[in-house]
């Protein structure tokens, strides 16, 4: 990228706003309580046989996600669409306009999530200290979760852009609620490590439940935060 | 609120001093020394004992005495059922040995154990920290009331062989004839063992000895090694069982050994991994077993089972529980030896029917008892005991006429005490009806206050100075308040800022959890990745930056942490878990040498590059790093071969053939002494080329090579030579990771922006603070230290050392123990400095070579140290970036510590202070002032002076 660039991308960096229709609304509210939800009564499943819940529970949560992407978000091509002039009305989008126009993005965003960020966060997942010799199809199926959880949004959203996915990395991009979504995701997947090394000596203490658990739980947690308290907010790192 | 540099570095000075005192005053209420009564006790003034009752001495049953003892000796490997000891098992089953599994209190390692064996006292952790010093030139047991003086005192004579532990601790002409085996390799199964077995047949023959110890390490050096399910491990017990046949049947057929008795006691045992130090199952339960012919016509003779299993519940627990200082008091008694006068222990009841006469027994129990109440008196004041023994005394007899009087509750401890005191002596004065049940109450009553009194005396929870405690608590907090004090602005916060704080804090609340302390090493490899993440990420953000090398810089970091945490298995919970070391290692040594070499050419390379190449000839240099590096090679091969050589195998032959000459010790001295000389070399021919130049001065121009860096490669080969063979390969891995991290923290935005760059790198301070503290503390738990005491290294504390030396021993355990985290302290010295960055070379050599370059540099050099007048105003707030690390790191190490401080404190009474929270305030210790203190503060402050003048 031209560094002289950057800057200007940086200022256009705008929150990402759902889409303004009540099925949108409506699901975008949904969506936390059904991943909650799946999570909760699979809960005793997945502590006794982690690798065919977690199985189990991948197409599930696809389809939510990719319901709230065709249904709450704009898709990449809506955010480039551009607004004339400030300070005008935003154009209600119309409803129904066209499925395929947001199947595909949605589709391919899936595609990129399975073919691209599992086995990247897979790497990462490993070299923040999951079992490596042991446990592969755990640690597998919990970075294909956590890439479920993190990124078809934000390809959805934002697409292929270079510049925009160095914004996201660093934290320079304003917090939305998908956004929000993914932060929350990985951080929580990184606080549920704490409880493992414990004594209590619990079935659910096992590798992957509690990181499993922690990342639904931040995912949910970061949609909430990041579209309603920190809304717009851009993290500052001094 | 910035505040003046004056003040920050008065209260870091401040706060540094008080750390220690706190460390020190919380030491001695928590680790109380006990006083000890001095002197040897003798029968004479025992005069308590013939006021009790007609003034008769207990006939002695034994005239001589054999101790065996076998190091690590756990209950079920004498009495298991897959035991070697064959003949040990038929003599417990035939009536001539009585078995019992004996206690030992933690830390259950040798010295504090022979402590315990000999003088009958309870060493509690106050002795780990003395014991550098007691096994030194300092106070031994020597002077001590021990069994062994009490035989000496009446004219016996003693003879010793086995573990010279005991020579440090009996030292001199104690000992009639003595030969001392010193255990320096674990490695060796047999010569420690063959050296103590050659003397026995012809001691067995002599009689002028009163008693004989024998201390085998073989058994214990197979443990650390294998396990306790390691091949050699039965051959080895049925040695040991062969030395028990041998003494056993001498003492049936010689006549000078008829009223000899044999004790074959372990000092400790060992855990499922071998190992042992804390309070783990089997480290606390070795076996301990009397025997002698004589036993088999005792009366009331009790009969074992032997092999047989465990106490329903338990893994070690087999027969009856004794604690390990019983042995002394039933010596005594046994052999017509006053008690010593420190001795907690409690006469071995089952002995006793070895007198012919019941009241033999109950004189022996009455001496144990007067000795004991002497040190309830010492403990609660003889006065206060007194009165509460008159009370309930004339409480009691008021009870005479058969009608139970309730004297109420005692109150407290002591109170207790005096009323089992009051009963077992009010006893005697009472008419004789039916003597021996009569007999058999009165012993009943005297038991009863024995183990009362052991119990009480022993316990730890009993002898916390709280006050002291608290005052610590409060030193450590002013400590604390003094560091943050220190720091130039609190509010508003950097992100490393916080993130440091948050880890302090983390840090801090994590002590309270038991198993978190156990496992602390979970926290430090969590955090680290999120750490470099977020430097990964905050790198993005600053301008002029390639992305992909810093990113490619955050992997590199990630990519060595992985692996490095799965090096050596550490912690309670999965220890013995396989892991690189251990289960790779041991397959592969031919590829861990090959690391080793890779990591001492490395260290060759830059000590030829960095430290000599400027100062002498490069000829001279190449030859100065060889000079260095390759006795270095040769000492780490041979002392690999002799202390693990599973991981030397055939490898190198030839060279240990020819280097089989020179000991070991020379050896290491040789490699110790080029370090030390090439260090002072270098500082001379350094400072004095700087001098007068503006090299010199404070924040100087950049140069090529500061002499921090010169000094910081020698310190790396030092390290080097500390640590396990398989452990080197990790330097190669964290000089990678500053590498990476100089990417990460750098700050060239500013630098590029200088003209000419200073001395001084411009970074984020606390960024760097934060980071050493993390790879300190992963690179000390990833070399396989913990929380535990058995987790401690000895194996490199002795190199090139031939006489115990106290400093030299405590430097190297400590430099042994913590080299990842002095490494890492010099490496973030080393970032505190840039290079002379290329940007004029960038701009300059376009198109020309190599030599140009370095043309151009000492072109630029030379032109930097004729303006004299450099304008300073530009760096004017980066000298005191040293002022703010050493700030940060006192903030965490007295954060940390005041959190262990209230933990140990608030759960002084919990079921794991002793196990758990004891060793950590040790380890904190250890931290505090080693590594932050002496290293940290001390120098790096040094190194970064250096490097500021030459």
């Amino acid at each position: 990228m031209a560094p002289d660039a950057e800057p200007k991308v940086l200022q256009s960096a705008k929150p990402v706003e759902l889409l303004q229709s009540q099925p949108s609304f409506f699901f975008a509210n949904l969506q936390p309580i059904l991943l909650l939800g799946t999570l909760l009564f699979s809960f005793k499943s997945l502590v006794a046989d982690p690798v065919h819940t977690l199985l189990g529970l991948a197409p599930t949560v696809a389809i939510v996600q990719a319901i709230y992407c065709v249904v709450c978000l704009p898709s990449t091509g809506d955010v480039a669409a551009p607004t004339p002039k400030p300070g005008q009305k935003k154009k209600a989008v119309k409803p129904g306009q066209d499925i395929w126009a947001k199947v595909i993005p949605a589709f391919l965003s899936f595609t990129l999530t399975i073919v691209l960020s599992a086995p990247l966060l897979y790497i990462i997942v490993i070299l923040f200290g999951a079992p490596l010799t042991t446990h592969h199809p755990h640690t597998l199926l919990f970075a294909l979760h956590l890439a479920l959880l993190t990124t078809p949004h934000l390809y959805y959203v934002h697409g292929l852009d270079a510049s925009t996915w160095l914004r996201l990395a660093s934290l320079q991009q304003p917090i939305d609620e998908s956004y929000g979504m993914s932060l929350g995701a990985c951080v929580g997947a990184w606080v549920g490590a704490i409880p493992i090394p414990l004594d209590w000596d619990r079935e659910w203490q096992k590798w992957p439940v509690t990181v499993v658990v922690g990342m639904y739980v931040g995912a949910v947690v970061g949609k909430l935060a990041g579209g309603y308290l920190f809304k717009g907010w851009k993290i500052k790192l001094a | 609120m910035p505040r003046s540099p004056t003040l920050r570095l008065v209260s870091l000075a401040i706060a540094n001093v008080l750390l220690l005192v706190a460390i020190l005053v919380f030491a001695q209420g928590f680790f109380p020394y006990k006083p000890l009564l001095p002197g040897l006790a003798t029968l004479d003034d025992e005069q308590d004992v013939q006021q009790w009752m007609e003034a008769e001495q207990e006939e002695a049953v034994f005239d001589r005495v054999v101790v065996m003892v076998v190091d690590a000796l756990r209950s079920d490997f004498v009495y298991g059922h897959h035991s070697g000891f064959d003949f040990t098992q038929s003599l417990i089953r035939d009536g001539a040995a009585i078995p019992f599994t004996a206690h030992a209190s933690p830390p259950t390692v040798t010295m504090p154990r022979v402590k315990a064996l000999t003088t009958g006292s309870v060493p509690s952790f106050a002795d780990l920290i003395f014991n550098l010093d007691e096994s030194g030139s300092g106070s031994t047991l020597a002077t001590q009331d021990t069994w062994l003086a009490q035989i000496k005192a009446r004219g016996g004579k003693l003879i010793f062989y086995g573990d010279d532990t005991w020579l440090r601790l009996f030292p001199g002409d104690f000992f009639e004839r003595s030969d001392g085996t010193s255990s320096f390799f674990v490695s060796d199964f047999t010569e420690v063992d063959n050296n103590v077995t050659r003397h026995v047949p012809s001691e067995l023959r002599n009689s002028d000895w009163d008693a004989m110890i024998m201390h085998y390490l073989g058994l214990d050096h197979i443990g650390h090694k294998t396990g306790p399910q390691g091949p050699n491990m039965l051959p080895k017990q049925r040695e040991m069982d062969g030395i028990v046949r041998t003494i056993y049947e001498a003492m049936e057929t010689k006549s000078h050994l008829a009223n000899t008795l044999l004790i074959v006691a372990g000092d400790h045992g060992m855990n499922a991994g071998g190992n042992h130090g804390g309070s783990g199952p089997g480290e606390t339960e070795p076996a301990l077993l009397f025997a002698s012919p004589k036993l088999k016509q005792r009366r009331d003779r009790q009969e074992y089972s032997c092999p047989t299993h465990p106490k329903a519940g338990t893994d070690f627990h087999y027969y009856r529980k004794v604690q390990q200082s019983d042995i002394v008091p039933t010596l005594a008694g046994l052999m017509g030896l006053p008690v010593p006068k420190n001795s907690l222990g409690v006469f071995i009841r089952e002995m006793a029917g070895l007198w012919s006469m019941p009241q033999s027994t109950t004189l022996a129990l009455r001496h144990n008892a007067v000795q004991i109440k002497r040190i309830v008196e010492a403990a609660y004041g003889a006065q206060s005991f007194g009165t509460l023994v008159q009370r309930w005394t004339a409480c009691l007899s008021q009870g005479d006429g058969g009608a139970q009087i309730d004297c109420g509750e005692p109150s407290g401890a002591d109170g207790a005490l005096a009323r089992y005191w009051a009963y077992a002596a009010s006893r005697p004065g009472e008419s004789v009806v039916g003597h021996e049940v009569n007999s058999n109450a009165k012993d009943e009553h005297i038991m009863n206050f024995l183990n009362a009194a052991q119990e009480e005396l022993s316990n730890a929870a009993s002898s916390y100075d709280i006050p002291r405690m608290t005052l610590g608590i409060i030193l450590g907090a002013a400590a604390m308040a003094f560091a943050i004090t220190s720091l130039p602005a609190i509010w508003p916060a950097s992100t490393a800022g916080m993130f440091f704080a948050a880890t302090s804090l983390l840090y801090g609340v994590m002590m309270f959890a038991s198993s978190y302390v156990e496992e602390e090493q979970h926290f430090w490899y969590w955090m680290t990745p999120a750490w470099t993440v977020l430097l990964t990420v905050k790198g993005l953000t600053k301008d002029g930056r390639s992305a992909i090398r810093i990113i490619a810089a955050g992997t590199v970091v990630l990519a060595v942490h992985r692996p490095a945490v799965r090096w050596n298995q550490t912690g309670q919970k999965h220890a013995g878990a396989p892991d690189i070391v251990h289960a790779f290692f041991s397959e592969h040594h031919l590829l861990m040498w090959v690391l080793i070499l890779a990591t001492y050419t490395r260290t060759w390379y830059v000590l030829v590059r960095r430290t000599f190449l400027a100062l002498v000839p490069t000829e001279f240099a190449v030859a100065a790093g060889v000079a260095l590096t390759i006795p270095a090679i040769i000492f780490k091969l041979n002392f690999t071969q002799a202390d693990a050589p599973e991981l030397v195998q055939g490898l190198a032959v030839l060279v240990r053939q020819w280097t089989e000459p020179f000991g070991l010790v020379l050896q290491g001295q040789l490699t110790f002494s080029l370090i030390g000389v090439a260090a002072i070399a270098i500082s001379v021919l350094s400072i004095g080329l700087a001098r007068g130049t503006a090299i010199g001065k404070a924040d100087g121009p950049a140069v090529d090579v500061t002499l921090a860096e010169r000094l910081h490669h020698l310190l790396t080969l030092f390290l080097i030579t500390q640590s396990r063979a398989p452990n080197i390969p990790l330097f190669l891995g964290m000089e990678l990771q500053l590498l990476a991290f100089a990417v990460l923290l750098g700050n060239p935005a500013r630098s590029l922006g200088a003209q000419s760059p200073r001395r001084n790198a411009s970074l984020y301070i606390s960024e760097l603070a934060t980071s050493t503290l993390l790879c300190s503390h992963v690179y000390f738990f990833c070399t396989g230290g913990s929380n535990s005491i058995s987790s401690i290294d000895l194996s490199n504390a002795y190199n090139g050392i031939a006489n115990y030396n106290v400093v030299a021993v405590g430097v190297l355990l400590f430099s042994s123990n913590w080299a990842g985290p002095v490494w890492w302290c010099s490496a973030a010295v080393l970032s505190t400095f840039t290079r002379p960055v290329k940007i004029d070379v960038e701009v300059s050599t376009a198109g020309k070579g190599e030599r140009a370059w370095v043309q151009d540099e000492r072109e630029a050099l030379r032109r930097e140290a004729k303006l004299e007048h450099v304008s300073k105003v530009s760096g004017n707030d980066l000298p005191e970036h040293w002022l703010v690390y050493c700030a940060s790191m006192t903030a965490f190490v007295a954060t940390s510590l005041l959190a262990v401080m209230v933990a140990c404190t608030a759960l002084r009474t919990h079921l794991f202070i002793w196990t758990v929270f004891s060793p950590k305030y040790l380890y904190a210790m250890a931290w505090c002032i080693g590594w932050h203190i002496m290293v940290n503060i001390s120098f790096g402050s040094l190194l970064r002076w250096l490097g500021q003048i030459a």
